[in-house]
């Protein structure tokens, strides 16, 4: 590997960090010259990216810029990165944080820095962003990425608000290195995310291993992930490797994970903190970089109180979550998401079907679908392969009676509430399109204010959940 | 196997050769890997079609200051474009 020259921004009053630092290059993992220049900031009230900084830019051309600030002094940090910004500084930009606070890491990596590190800053921290910045991409291969994120988030079907928050994080998470953990029901999309934020980051061209944790023999997770020598136990005849040494450089996806027993979570918590591992039988440690990205469909924190999941091993795979939600609070989707399922079985099965009649759309979206997505998907193919006309009817949907619908409607009815559901899907669009602002949602609208406003309170649309920023 | 299986095996195993480190099932092959071979080599096609319009004196390159190339037509080669758009539309109604 080519030498590299890195300057440290730094915020700290201390000089700790850059000797830590200095350790981390000079130590024999670096792998080659790592030339570190250090420049401290100065806490002024407005931070900017002045001559003195830009001159040290110019003359000493990092690759790469380490910006390091306390808790404290966020806000002169992102200023300062704003500031660089401003003077467009094209250097990759790393930054140094005290604490991953989801919500604070989601912003920098909004603001476009290409990764952070939280401290204490470690070898296996510390090299591997180092090495991922440093990689050069040509404008081909640049173009094939913003076309390959364009064209692979379509995968994600959905337009409700609820929806949308959570999956415009997806290519953030894919840009950094950090673990992830996934919330959802069953049939909520986990492991479609998972490998969206894989294959939009810079390992998309290593392995990703998906695992059910919940579906491995309890006794044979160990050896799943770890792997084993020779003779470790009767019956080992021959050395194997682990899923964890498969996906070295790679994403292990790691479904169900509070399936796993204690003691491999043990295990794989020693992994995530050290990237280090001893295969069942070994006497040396391995070593491998895998991004860890997690998922379950149970509470996590009751899963800890519970005691099925170590407060600790939770901890560190929650650096950012990604919380799926269950279809029933995004019916505004369930028809979006049908369509796409019948057009894309109606072309396997050879079929003119390009619509659902009015009775199967209400029942639709009347439906709370508790498999989610899955179970659509497996009702829509089930209607295409039944329907014999240029529609899916009502007959086809073989749906299960827990909350069945008043077989006969009034038009009046029926009519009111698509006029509801329209309404209330509206309303809220158009907060999402003004960012919770009702002033200007009202005018796009062509409504006063006080309408709108009723509107909003009659469907119990909570505006400040369209604020960016709002959790 | 059919030619549309001799395409698809030729693009895994392009993609294979390329990225050798690579593994997934069947879900992350046919959603990512072939989206990105597609996007490669759409590409490609482009490239590939600029490069002769440039050489037919149809569109120009223009290098900005960043050494990208960006391409726009030849203005007075216009009505050579019309007459050119024109009977490739003909033909292709013809052919229908």
């Amino acid at each position: 590997m080519k030498p590299a020259k890195i300057l440290l921004l730094d915020l700290n009053l201390t000089d700790d960090l850059s000797l830590t630092l200095l350790t981390i290059f000079e130590s024999p993992y670096a792998g080659s010259t790592i030339d570190l220049k250090h420049h401290r900031v100065n806490e002024h009230e407005n931070v900017d990216c002045d001559t003195e900084l830009a001159g040290i830019i110019s003359c000493f051309q990092p690759d790469i810029i380490l910006l390091a600030s306390p808790a404290g002094l966020m806000k002169q940090a992102r200023m300062l990165f704003e500031s660089m910004k401003r003077e467009a500084v094209a250097i990759p930009v790393i930054v140094i944080v005290e604490a991953s606070e989801a919500s604070e890491v989601l912003e920098w990596l909004k603001l476009g820095v290409a990764d952070f590190i939280t401290v204490p800053l470690t070898v296996t921290s510390v090299l591997p962003r180092i090495w991922k910045s440093l990689e050069r991409v040509t404008p081909k291969e640049a173009l094939t990425r913003t076309l390959k994120e364009k064209l692979g988030m379509r995968l994600l079907v959905g337009e409700s608000p609820a929806f949308l928050k959570e999956i415009k994080k997806i290519p953030l998470m894919a840009k950094c290195n950090a673990s992830i953990l996934i919330l959802g029901e069953t049939g909520t999309g986990k492991e479609l995310c998972a490998r969206a934020i894989h294959y939009l980051g810079s390992r998309s061209h290593k392995p990703f291993i998906p695992v059910n944790c919940g579906a491995i023999p309890t006794e044979l997770v160990e050896n799943e992930l770890f792997g084993h020598e020779r003779g470790a136990f009767t019956g080992a005849k021959n050395s194997q490797t682990g899923l964890i040494q498969e996906a070295d450089g790679g994403t292990l996806f790691l479904d169900e994970i509070d399936c796993l027993p204690l003691l491999a979570q043990v295990k794989l918590l020693r992994f995530l903190q050290e990237k280090e591992y001893r295969p069942l039988g070994s006497t040396k440690t391995s070593m491998a970089d895998v991004r860890v990205v997690a998922a379950t469909n149970s509470d996590p924190e009751q899963a800890v109180r519970a005691g099925r999941l170590r407060q600790d091993f939770y901890y560190r795979l929650n650096v950012i979550p990604l919380v799926l939600p269950p279809l029933r609070t995004r019916r505004e989707d369930i028809l979006l998401l049908a369509q796409h399922f019948l057009a894309r079985f109606a072309s396997e099965e050879d079929k003119q079907i390009a619509d659902f009649s009015p009775a199967a759309t209400q029942m639709l979206i009347s439906y709370d679908w508790p498999g989610n997505i899955r179970e659509l998907e497996h009702v829509i193919r089930r209607a295409v392969v039944l329907s014999t006309e240029a529609h899916v009817s009502d007959a086809n949907l073989d749906l299960p009676c827990s909350n069945p619908l008043p077989l006969q409607e009034s038009l009046q009815g029926a009519k009111r509430k698509m006029v509801a559901e329209f309404e209330k899907n509206y309303i809220k669009d158009v907060l999402l399109m003004y960012n919770g602002n009702i002033s200007k949602a009202a005018q796009a609208a062509h409504k006063n204010r006080r309408a709108f406003w009723q509107l909003i309170r009659k469907y119990e649309i909570d505006a400040k959940s369209f604020k960016s920023g709002s959790s | 196997m059919t030619n549309e299986d001799h395409e698809i095996a030729q693009e895994i195993l392009t993609y294979l050769v390329d990225h050798p480190d690579a593994q997934d099932t069947l879900e992350g092959i046919a959603e990512w890997w072939l989206l990105e071979r597609v996007i490669k080599q759409q590409i490609l096609y482009v490239e590939e079609a600029l490069e002769k319009l440039v050489a037919e004196n149809l569109v120009l390159p223009h290098s900005g200051g960043d050494t990208r190339t960006r391409y726009g037509i030849n203005p007075q080669k216009r009505p050579e474009i019309l007459e050119l758009l024109r009977q490739l539309k003909s033909r292709s109604e013809s052919s229908l």
